[in-house]
């Protein structure tokens, strides 16, 4: 009989079948019982060492050209100014995701912090996330987005669950295969947010809200903006210090009622 | 004479009235034009309003400081 060991990395199981046969080898001091949890012990090493932890930069920009705004222009029939606004203004920003085997967090990096009581409202640093901080955990299957801004107090906004189609495009970004996959839960009316992941690098996260696929997204296209990873580092020698990120917990539509509310002159 | 008391009391109220109604003038036309913006977004590239509540704010705050200080 072929013995299965099943391995749970990352809330996905894998399975080692070893032949019938290993039972045949014949070690000297050493019982088949102990040669197997042996095994077990350091193929669950390997597997959980090799992405254990990461850190994980991404260049966000905008994701629509002004043709494409000329284009929206002739559909509704009116200038939009804000549009061509955005992108003669636009400028890049910078998300950092932190992971470790079972959360993430990720929030725009401090470096790239905008003054925009100052200088106006920047779009792409707004959808990348502004000063919001989002929180994955994959045991749980959830993620929180902290807002501390909007409201008197900080609330931790639990995010929609994600339903993703898989494809079969591929493409290469930074050396890894990247598959498709669609989040078709969005409610986007006109272009549902596209994650490119890479099984290669078994961390089920990605920028912002977005998790939960056989892989570390590398890229992820929304309506406003793309991102981009630029930087990968798996296994970092420091370890990686999660803050802790405080708030109410609340439901989405909990919270957007609370909003209403508050905002109900405007 | 109660009534020319009562005139004197009612004018300095008016005055601050009016001033009061400017003020919202100001502060109304950056709620319109905040929102407006927040739209235009939004309708172009299908997202719900109602998740850019924070660009909202610092539009109207922006808009505010810079017109009606």
């Amino acid at each position: 009989m072929d013995i299965v060991i099943t391995i749970i990395v990352f809330n996905k199981n894998y399975s080692i079948t070893f032949p019938k046969t290993l039972e045949r080898f014949k070690i000297k001091r050493m019982n088949y019982k102990t040669l197997k949890t042996i095994i077990i012990l350091l193929l669950s090493l390997n597997v959980y060492s090799q992405n254990n932890s990461g850190i994980v930069k991404y260049e966000v920009t905008l994701n629509f050209t002004l043709e494409d705004i000329v284009a929206e222009e002739k559909k509704q029939k009116k200038e939009l100014k804000t549009m061509r606004k955005i992108i003669s203004e636009s400028k890049k920003s910078e998300v950092v995701l932190k992971f470790e085997a079972t959360q993430a967090i990720s929030s725009v990096s401090k470096r790239m912090k905008v003054n925009e009581e100052k200088n106006g409202t920047d779009f792409v640093y707004s959808r990348a996330g502004r000063d919001k901080k989002f929180v994955t955990n994959i045991i749980l299957k959830s993620n929180h987005m902290q807002e501390c801004k909007v409201l008197e107090k900080c609330y931790l906004i639990q995010q929609p669950n994600l339903e993703w189609k898989l494809t079969q495009e591929t493409k290469l970004i930074g050396g890894y295969l990247c598959y498709k996959a669609i989040n078709v839960s969005s409610k986007n009316k006109k272009k549902k947010p596209i994650a490119w992941y890479t099984p290669n690098i078994s961390a089920s996260f990605g920028p912002k809200q977005y998790f939960g696929l056989p892989g570390l997204i590398l890229e992820l296209e929304e309506a406003a903006v793309i991102f981009k990873a630029k930087e990968i580092t798996l296994n970092p020698k420091n370890k990686i210090v999660f803050e802790i990120i405080d708030g109410i917990k609340i439901a989405k539509e909990a919270y957007n009622k609370k909003v209403k509310a508050a905002y109900s002159g405007f | 004479m109660n009534a020319t008391v009562s005139n004197d009391e009612v004018l300095p109220i008016t005055k601050e009235a009016i001033a009061v109604a400017e003020e919202f003038s100001c502060a109304g036309d950056c709620v319109r034009s905040a929102r407006a913006k927040i739209l235009e977004a939004s309708e172009t590239l299908g997202e719900d309003p109602n998740d850019h509540m924070d660009d909202y704010i610092l539009e109207y705050g922006y808009c505010y400081y810079n017109n009606c200080v």
